[in-house]
């Protein structure tokens, strides 16, 4: 039974519209609450003193804090070593992932070469094959050559990344390409057109690359647990593994201090987070709106 | 100039055809080769070629400390003999069933739900909310759900004390085990898809709805006919891209239960992982590796060929 709705006056306040708006509300404050809670129970937990974290009933506001976790975790633990390397790892991944994949969309977008196509989908041909098939022959291969426990053992193996030359690609297909004609015209090589006018074009792809591969390299877990043997060139994810609770203990203490690792790992990438969410959830969207 | 030119030749050919046509067959510019170079000089090295390594160690056994040894097909009539290679692919089945769905029902909800023109402020807030996680590494992120599901002092079960129920082995139940690893993956990977269905869901016109309202249709048929047909591409991708991560999942389990307990929520990647680096039996673990590859690949053809096939549209 439907009835065509008549032009709505804007300013009625009916019930049916005063429970919808609450409803939203009300749905809106339950899963924030419910999402933001498991995040503050961890800062709440690490600034609990040893004696408090296993209270009962468990506090969301410790009645006494300490910065006790803080340091022991910060004395024990080369943490700043750690994120330094992360960030070290990251970087030169992003980086060198920016200069191939954008010279190398740009080619398979703009300049017409024997065997493009063929090479263009061998390439992607990678995106079917899970990283894991390669963590072996790649730590064997990285080992004979010295490569093991480096920081370029590390970034390497991520700058080949298919989906990122695949958006580079698809980018620059879609760039107009007057301004690129006008220039060629005008005389500019290949390089010249592509340096001058169509990567100060490319900032919503660049960004969102780089996004992309400094999260995938900064969140990488596996592959550093296996080429990185030693404080000196451990990242975060593998170094902050040593010191959660083990398994089979209740271990009052450590639960603590790993909460305090915890928050000493998530502070900084919520920040940066916070800071820039707009980039950083666009980044994503763009990635996924051309997969 | 050169454009000129070819325009004047163009014009007194005579053609009829608006494009200028080059003078030539398309040109092999050797600047393409070397646009590509680059990235193809990592691709063959760090992708290719352990590719094909990787896929040649698998017919060997090999301890890294001797000689490989040739044996065929061994390795990999090993992994489908072995009880534990079918238990952990079944756990790594069952996390993907049990995730995917999660992620992208929820993903879509949440996208929905912070979609909406009203409560500006409130949805701003819901969206950080919900993506932050995102951005939590692995290892803190699972060291923290160890923490929230813990049996006797974790929060949870203090609530679900209160409630008057009995604690929940969150970590510690078999049966229970691998759903609260869902849980913790949900939490943390829902902003993604969020993300990706906000995306979609932004680019609908508005005018669609209008339409629609005036043609008479209510809310739910608004959204079966308009929303989703929509975002069923943005659908797709999260579907795909979830179940080929969960296919893969190893963080997770690692660090919440470490594949406990008795095994259950032990990865097929865990195994590799064991087999490989911890007990070195390098082409055994290869071989599981490229198991795992094909099965990964099947379930992708799969899907896409059922994602695919649209319904009368």
């Amino acid at each position: 039974m439907l009835k065509a709705p008549a032009a709505q006056p804007k300013a009625s306040l009916t019930p049916r519209r005063l429970a919808s708006w609450a409803l939203l509300r009300l749905a809106l404050l339950l899963f924030i609450a419910l999402w933001a809670a498991p995040t503050i129970w961890m800062y709440s937990t690490a600034l609990k003193p040893e004696g408090q974290v296993l209270k009962y009933p468990p506090e969301w506001l410790p009645s006494t804090t300490t910065l006790e976790n803080f340091q022991l975790v910060f004395a024990n633990f080369p943490i700043l070593r750690w994120y330094l390397n992360d960030v070290i790892t990251a970087c030169s991944a992003t980086v060198l992932v920016l200069i191939t994949g954008s010279l190398a969309g740009y080619a398979f977008a703009r300049i017409p070469f024997r065997f493009k196509e063929v090479i263009f989908y061998g390439i992607m041909l990678a995106l079917l094959v899970p990283p894991e098939v390669t963590f072996i022959p790649l730590f064997l291969g990285f080992s004979e050559i010295g490569l093991a426990n480096t920081y370029a053992g590390l970034f390497l193996p991520l700058v080949p990344s298919a989906f990122a030359l695949f958006l580079f690609r698809d980018f620059f297909e879609q760039l107009p390409k007057d301004l690129e004609d006008a220039a060629r015209v005008d005389g500019a090589g290949r390089f010249g057109v592509y340096w001058r006018i169509v990567l100060p074009l490319s900032t919503p792809v660049l960004v969102a690359v780089a996004i992309l591969t400094f999260m995938t390299s900064w969140n990488n877990f596996m592959w550093p647990l296996i080429i990185a043997s030693s404080d000196d060139t451990k990242t975060l994810p593998v170094g902050m593994n040593q010191f959660a609770p083990s398994f089979s203990t209740v271990a009052a203490v450590g639960y603590g201090l790993g909460m305090a690792g915890t928050s000493i790992i998530a502070t900084p990438a919520l920040l940066v987070f916070f800071l820039l969410s707009r980039q950083f959830m666009r980044g994503v969207s763009f990635t996924g709106l051309k997969g | 100039m050169e454009s000129e030119a070819r325009l004047g030749a163009v014009a007194h050919a005579g053609t009829q055809t608006a494009a200028i046509k080059p003078r030539t067959r398309p040109r092999t510019e050797l600047a393409g080769y070397a646009f590509v170079a680059p990235y193809l000089i990592f691709w063959v090295l760090f992708l290719f070629a352990p590719v094909v390594y990787g896929f040649w160690i698998s017919f060997h056994e090999w301890d890294i400390i001797g000689e490989p040894k040739w044996v065929g097909l061994q390795n990999y009539l090993d992994a489908l003999t072995t009880p534990e290679f079918w238990n952990y692919m079944r756990n790594t089945i069952l996390f993907a069933v049990l995730s995917v769905p999660a992620l992208t029902v929820l993903g879509l909800a949440f996208a929905l739900l912070v979609n909406q023109r009203s409560a500006k402020t409130m949805t701003t807030i819901a969206r950080l909310a919900f993506f932050a996680p995102y951005v939590i590494m692995v290892t803190a992120m699972g060291t923290l759900w160890r923490w929230i599901f813990d049996t006797n002092f974790g929060v949870i079960n203090y609530y679900i004390g209160l409630l008057g129920f009995n604690r929940i082995g969150w970590l510690s139940d078999k049966n229970i085990a691998m759903v609260s690893v869902v849980i913790a993956t949900t939490w943390w990977l829902v902003g993604y898809g969020m993300v990706i269905f906000l995306a979609a869901l932004q680019d609908i016109p508005e005018e669609l709805y209008e339409a629609g309202k005036l043609d008479g249709a209510n809310t739910p048929q608004l959204f079966w006919h308009i929303t989703l047909p929509a975002v069923r591409p943005a659908a797709v991708f999260v579907i795909i891209s979830s179940m080929v991560g969960a296919l893969r999942v190893f963080g997770q389990p690692y660090q919440i239960t470490g594949g406990g307990p008795e095994g259950v929520t032990q990865s097929v990647v865990m195994y590799i992982y064991l087999e490989g680096f911890q007990f070195f039996h390098l082409g055994y673990a290869s071989a599981v590796a490229y198991l795992l590859f094909v099965v990964t690949l099947i379930f992708t053809v799969v899907q896409l060929k059922l994602l695919r096939r649209s319904p009368a549209a």
